[in-house]
C-alpha cells in the first residue's frame, strides 16, 4: 500500500513542476525569488518522498495522519479521520451563503445562513423547543452583529436588496 | 525603563481602559470555549481593529491574547480539554482536582498563578526588549533576509508533525505572498484571475488559514459531548487558596522562569513550556507519584509558566519582525493593517505606540485575573455552547473580519478558498502556522533577498554577501539548528511512538 506521505511528496513535486513551468509566462527578473523559493519546495518534496520510501520503512514510522491499529477502530465510522457528510455541508452551505448575500446582503444571509446550518447539521434532533432555540439564537446572534457592526463601529459590510 | 514609565499613563486612558477590560472578558471566554483557539480568535479579532486608533487596536489584540492563554485553563480543569495547547500540562492536575470537588480551588490556583508568571514574563520583556531591538538595527539586506528564513524554520519545525511538511508549508505561504505584481519591476505574478490582482491579503490569509479548517473540524466533532464534574462554587475559597497559593513558591517560581526562557525561544510555545516547568517541578517535590492525581502545585507550576511566555515570546516580533508563535504572527498582522513594521526600528519610529502596547499587556495580567476569578463560578455556562452554533457565528464572523478591511468580497472568496485548501492540507499533516508565517514573512525574505542582490552583485558577489560576516553567520547556524532540533524531534517522536506499539504488541 502506497505510504501517505509518498503520495503527498509526489503531489507537491508535480505541483512544482508545473508551477516552474507557468514561470515562462513571466518577466524573468521578477522571479527570480519565487525561482529559488520552487527550487527549495522541490528539493524538500525530494526529502519527504524518500523520507517516505526509505526511512519511515527502515524504521518503522508510519506517515503523519496514517491511521494506526489504535486510532482506526476511531475513524473506520468516520471513513478514514474524515467525516465528509458534515463537511460536505457546511462547505455546500457557505458557497450558497456568498452567492445569497451578493442579492440579500450581510445581515440577512447571515440569518438565514445560520438558521440553515444549525437545522441541517442537527436534523435528527428536531423538535419544535429545540427549533424554537436555534431560531431565536440565529436572531439574537444576527441582531447583536448588527448593533455592533453597523450602528457602533459603523463598518460597512456586503449590501444586498435588504440589509 | 524611562521610556516605558513616560508612555505608561497612555493605557490608563478611558478609551484603553474599556478596550482592555472587553478585551479580556472576551478573551477568557473564547479561551474556554473548546475548539476556539486563542490563535484563531485573535486572527478573527484583527480586522475589528482597523478602525481603531493604532495603539487601541493592539491592546485589545494583547489583552485578548493574555486572557484566552489563562482562559483557556477553564475548559481544561472543568472537562479535560485544554482550551490551547498552552493548558495541555494544566489539565494533568487540574481536572483531577475538580474531580475530587476542588475546581472552585484549580480555577483560583490558575487565575493567581497566571499573574505572577505573566508579570514576571513581563518584567523580562521591559528589560530585554529594548537593547536587542538596538542591536538589531544594525542589520542589512543579507541578515534581515536569514531572519525572515528562520522565522520560517522555527514554525515549520515546532507546528507539525514533520519538518519537511512543514517547511514545505511555509515555502508554500512564501509563494502566496509572492501573489500579485513584483515590488521590484511592478509586473504581475501568478495573477490567473481577477481576483489575485491586488495579491494575497495577511488578514483575510490569516482568517482563512486559521477560521476555516476550524469551522470544518468543529462540523466533524458535532456528535461529542463532554461530561463534566460537578461544579458547585462555595464562599470564602478565595482567601484561602490565595494564601496557599502564594506559598507555593517554588512550584511559581521554576513555572515563571522556565516559561520565560522558553517564551524568549521563537516558536517554542506555550505547550513547551508548561510541560517542561511541569516536569521540572515534579523531579524537585518530595512526592512526586502525588503529581497527576489533583495536586495544587501541578496547577501553579503550569499556568504560571504558560502566562510568562506570554510576554517574552513577544521579544523576536518586536524586535526583529519575527513572530515568535502563531499567535504572534496574528498580532504581527493587527501591528502591519495599522501601517507599524515590526522589527528593529518599531521602538524609535512608534515608541508612543509600542510602548503603551507593553504597558497595556502588564494591565492585561491583572485585569486577567481579576476577571478570571469573577467569571470563573459562571465558566461552565461556556462549555454549554454546541459546535453546532459555532460553526455558523465562525463562519459569519469570518466573512465580516475579511470583507471590512478593503471592503472587498474578493478578499472573502479568497479567504474561504485558502481555508478550505489549508483544511485538505491538514489531512494530510499539514498546518496552518508555517504557510501563516510564510505568508507574512514572505515579503520582507523576497525584498530582502533582491535588495542585498542587487547590492552585492555591484560590490562583493551574492556568496560572500550572503554567506559572510559575524550576523549572517550565526543567523545560518540558527536555522540549520532549527531545521537540527527539529528533526531530532520527530525521529525522537517517532521512536517512542514506535516502542510503545511494540510494548503494546
Amino acid at each position: 500500500m502506497i505510504n501517505r506521505d509518498t503520495i503527498v511528496a509526489l503531489f507537491v513535486l508535480a505541483v512544482t513542476v508545473a508551477l516552474y513551468i507557468s514561470l515562462s509566462a513571466f518577466n524573468p527578473d521578477a522571479v527570480v525569488f519565487i525561482r529559488v523559493i520552487i527550487f527549495a519546495i522541490g528539493a524538500l518534496a525530494m526529502l519527504l518522498l524518500v523520507q517516505s520510501l526509505l526511512l519511515k520503512r527502515r524504521m518503522g514510522w508510519r506517515g503523519v495522519g496514517q491511521s494506526s491499529a489504535v486510532d482506526k477502530k476511531d475513524t473506520d465510522s468516520r471513513s478514514a479521520g474524515f467525516a465528509w457528510k458534515p463537511v460536505s455541508i457546511i462547505f455546500i452551505s457557505i458557497l450558497v451563503y456568498f452567492y445569497v448575500m451578493e442579492f440579500l446582503g450581510f445581515y440577512v444571509s447571515a440569518f438565514f445562513y445560520f438558521v440553515v446550518i444549525v437545522f441541517i447539521l442537527d436534523l435528527h434532533n428536531v423538535t419544535i423547543k429545540k427549533s424554537l432555540i436555534k431560531i431565536a439564537s440565529a436572531f439574537i446572534f444576527t441582531l447583536v452583529i448588527y448593533v455592533l457592526f453597523n450602528m457602533i463601529l459603523l463598518v460597512q459590510t456586503p449590501r444586498g436588496i435588504l440589509i | 525603563m524611562a521610556e516605558f514609565l513616560q508612555y505608561l499613563p497612555e493605557a490608563f486612558s478611558i478609551t484603553n481602559l474599556i478596550t482592555l477590560v472587553l478585551g479580556v472578558i472576551g478573551g477568557l471566554l473564547l479561551g474556554a470555549t473548546p475548539g476556539l483557539s486563542p490563535t484563531m480568535a485573535v486572527a478573527l479579532l484583527v480586522p475589528f481593529t482597523f478602525h481603531m486608533e493604532a495603539a487601541t487596536g493592539l491592546i485589545l489584540l494583547g489583552a485578548v491574547y493574555t486572557a484566552t492563554v489563562a482562559g483557556g485553563a477553564i475548559s481544561a480543569i472543568l472537562i479535560k480539554i485544554p482550551g490551547a495547547p498552552a493548558n495541555i500540562a494544566t489539565l494533568l492536575d487540574g481536572y483531577p482536582m475538580a474531580e475530587q470537588g476542588k475546581a472552585q480551588s484549580a480555577l483560583y490556583i490558575c487565575f493567581i498563578s497566571s499573574l505572577v508568571g505573566g508579570i514576571f514574563g513581563m518584567i523580562i520583556m521591559i528589560m530585554f526588549t529594548p537593547p536587542l531591538a538596538r542591536i538589531a538595527i544594525q542589520f542589512g539586506a543579507p541578515e534581515m533576509f536569514w531572519i525572515a528564513i528562520f522565522g520560517i524554520t522555527i514554525m515549520a519545525g515546532l507546528s507539525s508533525g514533520s519538518i519537511a511538511k512543514g517547511l514545505i508549508g511555509g515555502m508554500f505561504g512564501v509563494l502566496i505572498s509572492t501573489i500579485g505584481y513584483s515590488p521590484v519591476l511592478g509586473v504581475p505574478r501568478f495573477v490567473f484571475h481577477d481576483v489575485l490582482t491586488g495579491g494575497v491579503a495577511i488578514v483575510p490569509a490569516l482568517i482563512g488559514l486559521f477560521a476555516i479548517p476550524q469551522v470544518f473540524s468543529m462540523g466533524e466533532k458535532l456528535g461529542i459531548t463532554y461530561s463534566r464534574p460537578k461544579y458547585k462554587p462555595e464562599k470564602g475559597v478565595l482567601i484561602k487558596t490565595i494564601i496557599a497559593n502564594l506559598k507555593m513558591v517554588k512550584a511559581l517560581g521554576i513555572g515563571s522562569l522556565v516559561g520565560t526562557v522558553i517564551g524568549v525561544i521563537p516558536g517554542a510555545g506555550g505547550q513547551v513550556a508548561g510541560l517542561i516547568a511541569y516536569d521540572q517541578v515534579r523531579k524537585f517535590d518530595r512526592n512526586p507519584e502525588d503529581y497527576g492525581k489533583g495536586k495544587p502545585e501541578g496547577v501553579a507550576v503550569s499556568e504560571s509558566a504558560n502566562n510568562a511566555m506570554v510576554g517574552p515570546s513577544l521579544i523576536p516580533l518586536l524586535t526583529l519582525g519575527v513572530p515568535g508563535s502563531p499567535t504572534a504572527a496574528v498580532l504581527l498582522g493587527g501591528l502591519l493593517i495599522h501601517g507599524l513594521f515590526p522589527g528593529p526600528d518599531l521602538f524609535i519610529k512608534h515608541p508612543d505606540v509600542t510602548y503603551t502596547f507593553i504597558g497595556s499587556l502588564v494591565l492585561a495580567q491583572i485585569a486577567m485575573c481579576v476577571f478570571g476569578i469573577l467569571l470563573s463560578r459562571y465558566s461552565y455556562l461556556v462549555m454549554s455552547v454546541s459546535n453546532l452554533y459555532m460553526v455558523a457565528a465562525v463562519t459569519v464572523l469570518a466573512v465580516y473580519g475579511t470583507y471590512s478591511v478593503q471592503n472587498s468580497f474578493d478578499d472573502v472568496i479568497v479567504m474561504f478558498g485558502l481555508g478550505t485548501v489549508m483544511y485538505i492540507g491538514s489531512k494530510f499533516g499539514f498546518s496552518s502556522a508555517p504557510v501563516v508565517l510564510g505568508i507574512v514573512l514572505g515579503p520582507i525574505a523576497e525584498d530582502n533577498f533582491l535588495k542585498g542582490k542587487m547590492i552585492a552583485e555591484a560590490s562583493v558577489g551574492v556568496w560572500k554577501y550572503f554567506f559572510t560576516g559575524y550576523a549572517n553567520i550565526i543567523i545560518i547556524l540558527l536555522c540549520v539548528g532549527s531545521i537540527g532540533y527539529s528533526i531530532y524531534g520527530e525521529v525522537r517522536m517517532h521512536r517512542r511512538g514506535k516502542r510503545s506499539r511494540e510494548a503494546m504488541s
